[in-house]
């Protein structure tokens, strides 16, 4: 009798340390944007569910945090994370989300790990630090923008500049005056305080023949610019940064849109994997993803790959990214430099109506 | 076999375990119970916020229809409190006027809706009454936005709820019903909530615990009658479920007095029944009769009326089936002695059979010789008195007549011998008085003695002794170990065989115990009967009229009577093998006469 009892015992310990024994899964936060239904962050948490589903992943869990993309809620989102024991953070958030962030892992560099899929801010290019970006920083997609327009050889350039999320629209502004050939205009004007009239004014007393919204951050502002733009030179061309692949843009910008040249970092309307993404995420979501979804996709798949191999920690996988820099991932080669920074095309597509 | 204390202890937790099973089975299902009527209530609840969301909304379709039917719509004021925002549209969907209470709208007169939400909602405008769009998403800075929308002549007038009055509406609700309030999309995203500071940001699909708040919810889910979107009731389970609670809290205590309660009863009932009936086990085995201080390890237990009444009964048994032992061995005693000598008479009847036939023979003999004289004086006579008897006739007839003598006289010197052998044998066999004798000479006599039973199977006898032995001891015994040896193998080890040697060899080891080594050249014992054949009444020849005691009353004298042993040689394959040891028997060797 009490040898059953003791071997029911062993037995009962040996299923519980057995079950304990078991790596708990991968815990990634993911900073982005979820209020009031937003589908920017709706697409980029559910892009990694649909990652997480179509591969069987049971080791990594994705915990979404709402920062708004608001700077100011960044610190109070992180210490929630970090309460929680996440060492992995993807963000989607604007440059000037990522620079406060940065002051933030700075100080605790091998026990957080930060994938960038958002921001492009050059003050974070180049800097042996925990980030890992997964899009070229600002000066090499305005250098693609600018190289782009130039081919147009407009007589005059309007840029409309989104002045709120200064830390991309500053820097960005700049490199493109360094590569742009041709003449051009600013009109400034701040999402967070803006008066629509007075941006209408401006524009109705602008002279130009092709309109730049250097906005990012997928606002569906640059629609409504697109419109205004459109209202005064009906044949103005009107280009869009890689920050506007949303379709809210799409449907704000009205019958602008046909004069809408987007910049995309996937070849979107040739590549057969991402427009099968697309339609896959549509069939099991029921609404169409933004185009930065993509590279949270992306990012988790680099994630689960490095993971395989039996690396988990933080420091672990920057280590291995910088490493092995080329990553062949579900929409082609990716490559890192030794900073864990990221060169990528940028792609044109004309007429984005068939976009989503 | 198992044991009253495995069984008891057995049965007790078969029982605990069953009352546990029970127990947890009872309380799921008034869990259950109780929060399927937490939902039911829960449901009715989001019914009243849909009535609510009704109200409010029907309120602003009032107000719009009022709108919709002034001409001189311009300032502000118009449109506020319910309203952020009025718009005309023409039937390109462009905005031809606008009203906006806030400075920092996105739309402006030009704006085309030509797709997204919006349009959708107005393209499908049918009619002239006033549609309410679900919450949706607005162009005004990624916000949502619930939408008025009714045709007015040639123009869509829209208005969009003011947002803020809304959510201040469900923030209300949410402190009178203590549940948050979220309006989702179809998708499952939250549109808005009555509470910023929500436990999660994405709706959880079932009751699930927050990592957050380690706390369970309850997620109730309708569809609004106003707009398409869901109507998401998440109650904290610390609001609605104190019926729960005390289930989930009185469960586990419950069973845990149920296991305290079963623990206790099983240690005092191993204490109070299962150990002192061990000990009682355990002073049984123990138990003498013939002692008078008994120790008891279990005088406690005697207190209880059924143990003590075991114990005596127990006392008085031991004691009735020790006497009918004592009687039974007697008996069996008794039944063996008369049995013994019944086998002594036995041997004593064969060997007066053997006597009787040798004594016939040389009986016969002396009668024919006799006879056969008779008959020669006869004819003597009768040739005399012919006067025809001659010299040689008279010659012849003496001779003849020595002759016949010759042959009486020696039938009858045989025939006493026979007699004064068999006088001999009977004598010291039964009369069991010590004396001196020559074993040599015994075993002759018992040989001679038993020749009418081995002569007609054509038994050799070997004899082998380098000395005479003298014993001091009780000839009869010897007669009989003998007798029965010989007669064993005549009857068993010859049964089949129709001659062979019994050899009988008489010597000593160097204690001067006196050694007989008997073998036969018979079949031989079987070796699965060879431990048994020293037991009384063990025989193969049932069935022939063995009794089975022949050698057990060897063992017996040999053994009981001589303090000597016997055994069989189980390696002796040539027949049987049996070598007997007797102690203090031997007084004198003489060298063998010649």
């Amino acid at each position: 009798m009490r040898k059953t009892i003791f071997s029911l015992l062993i037995v009962s310990m040996l299923f519980w340390t057995g079950g304990c024994a078991k790596d708990p899964p991968l815990k990634v936060a993911v900073m982005t944007v979820l209020e009031s239904g937003s589908i920017i962050g709706s697409s980029e948490i559910d892009a990694l569910r649909l990652y997480l589903k179509e591969n069987e992943v049971k080791n990594i869990e994705i915990i979404p945090f709402n920062d708004g993309w608001d700077p100011e809620r960044v610190p109070e989102v992180y210490k929630e994370i970090r309460e929680a024991d996440i060492d992995i953070i993807i963000t989607s958030h604007t440059s000037t989300c990522a620079v406060v962030l940065k002051e933030l892992t700075d100080l605790e560099k091998d026990d957080v790990l930060v994938f960038l899929t958002g921001s492009t801010t050059n003050l974070l290019t180049g800097i042996d630090d925990n980030n890992i970006r997964l899009i070229q920083d600002v000066e090499k997609e305005q250098r693609s923008i600018a190289n782009k327009i130039n081919e147009y050889r407009f007589k005059k350039l309007l840029i409309i500049r989104d002045v709120y999320n200064e830390n991309y629209t500053e820097p960005a502004l700049a490199f493109f005056k360094d590569h742009y050939k041709g003449n051009f205009d600013v009109i400034n004007f701040s999402i967070k305080d803006m008066d629509i009239e007075k941006i209408e004014k401006e524009i109705e007393g602008a002279d130009f023949d092709a309109v730049y919204t250097l906005v990012g951050g997928n606002q569906s502002i640059s629609g409504t610019m697109a419109q205004l733009a459109y209202i005064k030179n009906p044949k103005s061309k009107i280009f869009f940064t890689p920050w506007n692949n949303a379709p809210t843009v799409i449907e704000t910008s009205g019958e602008a849109l046909s004069n809408v040249i987007i910049s995309n970092h996937y070849a979107v309307l040739k590549d057969a994997s991402v427009k099968e993404y697309i339609e896959t995420f549509k069939t099991e979501f029921g609404y169409a993803p933004t185009y930065n979804s993509l590279h949270l996709y992306k990012t988790i798949d680099i994630i689960h790959q490095i993971q395989n191999s039996g690396i988990k920690s933080p420091k672990g996988i920057r280590d291995h990214i910088i490493k092995t820099k080329v990553f062949q991932t579900p929409f082609g080669e990716h490559v890192f430099d030794e900073f864990g920074d990221t060169e990528m095309e940028l792609y044109f597509i004309p007429n984005p109506q068939n976009l989503f | 076999m198992q044991s009253f204390k495995s069984i008891t202890i057995a049965f007790e937790i078969a029982t605990l375990i069953l009352i546990l099973v029970v127990l947890f089975l009872l309380s799921n299902l008034l869990q259950n119970n109780l929060k399927e009527k937490i939902e039911e209530q829960l449901t009715a609840t989001a019914g009243i916020i849909d009535h609510s969301i009704d109200f409010f909304i029907n309120d602003r379709k009032a107000e719009f229809l009022e709108l919709s039917k002034k001409d001189d719509l311009h300032a502000k004021s118009d449109i506020l409190p319910m309203f952020s925002d009025l718009y005309f549209l023409d039937e390109n969907f462009a905005l031809t006027r606008l009203i906006k209470a806030s400075d920092n709208s996105r739309i402006f007169v030009g704006y085309k809706i030509i797709s997204g939400d919006l349009f959708d909602f107005i393209s499908q405008y049918e009619g002239h009454e006033v549609r309410v769009s679900p919450m949706i998403r607005s162009p005004e800075i990624d916000s949502v936005g619930i939408y008025l929308v009714k045709q007015v002549g040639s123009q869509f007038l829209v208005a969009r709820i003011d947002i803020s009055l809304f959510k201040a509406l469900l923030s209300r609700m949410e402190d009178a019903l203590r549940s948050m309030i979220i309006i989702a999309s179809k998708e499952g995203y939250i549109m808005t909530a009555s509470n910023p500071n929500l436990p999660f940001v994405l709706v959880p699909s079932e009751n699930q615990i927050s990592s957050e708040y380690l706390e369970e919810y309850f997620i109730t889910k309708i569809q609004s009658q106003i707009f398409k979107n869901d109507i998401i009731l998440v109650t904290p389970y610390s609001n609605v479920n104190m019926p729960l609670k005390i289930v989930n809290v009185f469960t586990p205590i419950l069973a845990l007095i149920i296991i305290l309660m079963f623990s206790i009863k099983i240690f005092f009932q191993n204490r109070w029944f299962v150990k002192p009936i061990l000990e009682l086990i355990q002073d049984l085995k123990r138990y003498n009769p013939q002692e008078e201080n008994r120790n008891l390890g279990f005088k406690n237990l005697l207190n209880v009326k059924e143990i003590h009444s075991l114990y005596e009964t127990f006392v008085d048994k031991t004691k009735e089936i020790e006497l009918s032992f004592q009687n039974i061995t007697q008996s069996k005693n008794k039944a063996l002695e008369q049995i013994v000598e019944s086998e002594k008479l036995s041997s004593l009847g064969s060997m007066v059979a053997g006597v009787t036939h040798e004594i016939n023979t040389p009986i016969g003999v002396s009668v024919t010789s006799a006879s056969f004289m008779e008959e020669q004086n006869k004819a003597l006579k009768s040739s005399l008195e012919k006067n025809e008897l001659t010299k040689a006739m008279l010659i012849k007839h003496l001779d003849n007549e020595s002759e016949s003598l010759r042959i009486i006289l020696i039938s009858l010197a045989r025939v006493s011998e026979l007699i004064m052998n068999f006088k001999k044998l009977a004598v010291e066999q039964t009369s069991g008085v010590e004396s001196t004798f020559s074993i040599n000479a015994l075993l002759e006599t018992v040989i001679k003695s038993l020749r009418y039973e081995y002569k007609k199977k054509n038994i050799e006898f070997k004899v082998i002794s380098d000395r005479e032995y003298f014993l001091k001891s009780n000839p009869g015994l010897f007669y009989q170990i003998f007798t029965n040896l010989i007669m064993n193998s005549i009857k068993h080890g010859f049964k089949d065989i129709d001659m062979g040697i019994i050899s009988i060899e008489i010597k000593t080891n160097p204690d001067n115990d006196l050694i007989v080594d008997f073998t036969d050249t018979g079949s031989g014992i079987e070796e699965d009967i060879q431990e048994k054949i020293f037991e009384p009444f063990f025989t193969t020849k049932r069935n022939s009229g063995g009794s089975g005691l022949g050698l057990h009353i060897i063992y017996n004298l040999v053994v009981n009577q001589l303090d000597g042993s016997i055994k069989l040689d189980p390696n002796y394959k040539n027949g049987a093998r049996f070598i007997l040891n007797l102690h203090n028997v031997l007084i004198e060797k003489k060298s063998l006469k010649l």
